[in-house]
Parts: structure tokens; C-alpha cells; sequence
């Protein structure tokens, strides 16, 4: 390495910092292709998208459960329905007039 | 998820918790891309080699063990391990200029200005190539990633002091390759410009 001499120095730190204005303006970040970091992504970790996420399996458990709980609803609906039906609720107040 | 902090996130991609590092994946792969984008000069390269920088992270993240050496600096070491690898095996040393890829959306409004300091830009950067690789690293993590030299040390295993000297010495040898320079490129008559003392 060259020696720098006193006299010489206040040139040389102008000029490294010249260097240093350069070097800043020639590495400016990049950015990556989106479909590549996106795509990297997937195939390390899957997708973002929970339902993408899941294995068929999953997804079947939950469709069981949908389908088991709209079952469910409709039963209860139903049930109720012929209760309704059977106490005629309706008649009561023709009865009562009648009474 | 709510943003946890990188330690979080390790615990439990250390746990094999797989959207814990997609997180950390997040928020670093940019900057390894940027960091391999620039020692290598080719974007495809710099892609292949991101891959394999996140796929070894993962395979090995069961194995990490905070010893005072952060993350970001485990993930900058397997990357400049694999560029080492990536210069070394492959006869791809020889001057690659950098794509034009994200300087063209610099100076649309000026084309002429934008590609001469493009040109000026190769020129110096081809002049970076051609300096000892530590030193290209640490130009890299202080220009790129504007690191501290602290955090320059955590990564190339240095003190901060060496960091700084090594910087300066950095500095002094790319003045006197830039003085020596023929090719033309340069305005570095900019030191001409300078005032005397």
C-alpha cells in the first residue's frame, strides 16, 4: 500500500470520498423477479393460501364438517317444523273463540 | 400472522414451524438476491444461487443455535459460501456485465444521461469484480445493504476495526485502479475537478 504522506492526506480523503459518492451510486438495489420470489416461496413453504396449504385430506374434513353441520341445521329445522305443525298453533285462537 | 420478531420466528422455524420461516423468508430474501445479484453480475445466477441459499437455510435451520451470531448473518455466510463455491467452480470468473434489467427504469425521461451513467456504473462495478472477494462483500453489505461495520464484522467474523481498516484500504486500492483506469469510462477526471488544498 502507498504511503500517505500529511501533506497529501486532505486531497487523498476528498478523493476517497469521490470514491465512496461512486460506489454509492452504482449499487443500488435490485429487486427480484416477483413471479420468482413468489414461486420460490411455494417450494419451500407452500402457499400463503390456507386452503392452497391444506392436504386433500384436510380439505375433505373440513367439507365433512360443513356438510355435517348444515345436516344438523336442517334436522333441528325440521324437527321443529313438525312440532309447529303438530301443535297447531293456529287453531288455538279459533278454539278459544269458539270455547 | 402478526409481525414476531426474528427471534420468534427462529424459535419456531427452529421447531420446524414451516410458515415461521416463509416469514423470515420474507422479509431477507430480497436482500440475499441483491447481495448474490451483485457478486455474480447476472440475475439468473443470482436466482439459482437465492434458491439454494434458502433451501440449505432450511435444511439446516433445525441446527441453528443463536451464538451471539444473528440470523441475517448465518443466511449471509451460506450465501457467500455457495458465491465462493459458484466462482470457483465454474469457469463464469470472466467479466460478466450487469444486465440492463432494473437500470432501464432508471432514466426513461433522459435515455442518453441514464445509459452513460449505466456505462460509467459497468465500468466500476466491473472494476469491483476484480477486487479480493472480502473485499467485494464488504462494499456490498455497506453500499447495498448499508450495514454498520458492526454488523459488517458479525458476518465476515471480523472486529468492527477491522472492518474499518479493511474499508479504507478498500477505498484507496479502487481510487488507484480508478486513476489507472484506460478504458474511458470513467468521469473519474472528478479528482482533476477537486480543489487544491
Amino acid at each position: 500500500m502507498k504511503i500517505v504522506w500529511p501533506w497529501n492526506r486532505k486531497r487523498v480523503e476528498r478523493e476517497l470520498q469521490s470514491v465512496e459518492n461512486l460506489l454509492a451510486g452504482a449499487f443500488k438495489p435490485v429487486d427480484a423477479r416477483p413471479a420468482f420470489m413468489t414461486d420460490l416461496r411455494k417450494r419451500l413453504v407452500g402457499s400463503r393460501n390456507p386452503l392452497e396449504r391444506a392436504g386433500l385430506s384436510t380439505l375433505l374434513l373440513i367439507g365433512g364438517a360443513v356438510v355435517g353441520v348444515v345436516v344438523l341445521v336442517l334436522t333441528i329445522l325440521g324437527r321443529f317444523g313438525g312440532l309447529v305443525g303438530k301443535l297447531k298453533f293456529w287453531e288455538w285462537g279459533k278454539k278459544k273463540a269458539k270455547g | 400472522m402478526p409481525e414476531l420478531s426474528d427471534e420468534k420466528l427462529l424459535a419456531k422455524a427452529t421447531a420446524g414451524d414451516k410458515q415461521a420461516f416463509g416469514m423470515l423468508y420474507d422479509k431477507y430474501a430480497t436482500r440475499i438476491y441483491n447481495y448474490i445479484y451483485y457478486r455474480t453480475g447476472s440475475a439468473q445466477d443470482a436466482e439459482d444461487l437465492t434458491s439454494r441459499v434458502f433451501f440449505r437455510a432450511m435444511r439446516h435451520i433445525t441446527n441453528y443455535r443463536d451464538r451471539g451470531v444473528p440470523f441475517t448473518a448465518w443466511l449471509y455466510r451460506i450465501a457467500h459460501n455457495l458465491v465462493a463455491n459458484w466462482h470457483r467452480d465454474s469457469s463464469r470468473r470472466q467479466e460478466v456485465e450487469l444486465e440492463d434489467g432494473y437500470r432501464a427504469s432508471k432514466g426513461d425521461e433522459h435515455p442518453e444521461q441514464a445509459l452513460m451513467e449505466s456505462e460509467d456504473q459497468n465500468a466500476l462495478l466491473s472494476i469491483i469484480r476484480k477486487l479480493p472477494e472480502e473485499r467485494q462483500q464488504l462494499l456490498i453489505l455497506k453500499f447495498v445493504e448499508h450495514m454498520s461495520n458492526a454488523e459488517i464484522g458479525q458476518i465476515m467474523d471480523r472486529t468492527e476495526g477491522a472492518i474499518k481498516s479493511l474499508y479504507h484500504r478498500t477505498l484507496l486500492s479502487l481510487r488507484e485502479s480508478i486513476t489507472k483506469d484506460k478504458s474511458g469510462h470513467f468521469s473519474l477526471d472528478m479528482f482533476r475537478d477537486l480543489p487544491e488544498d
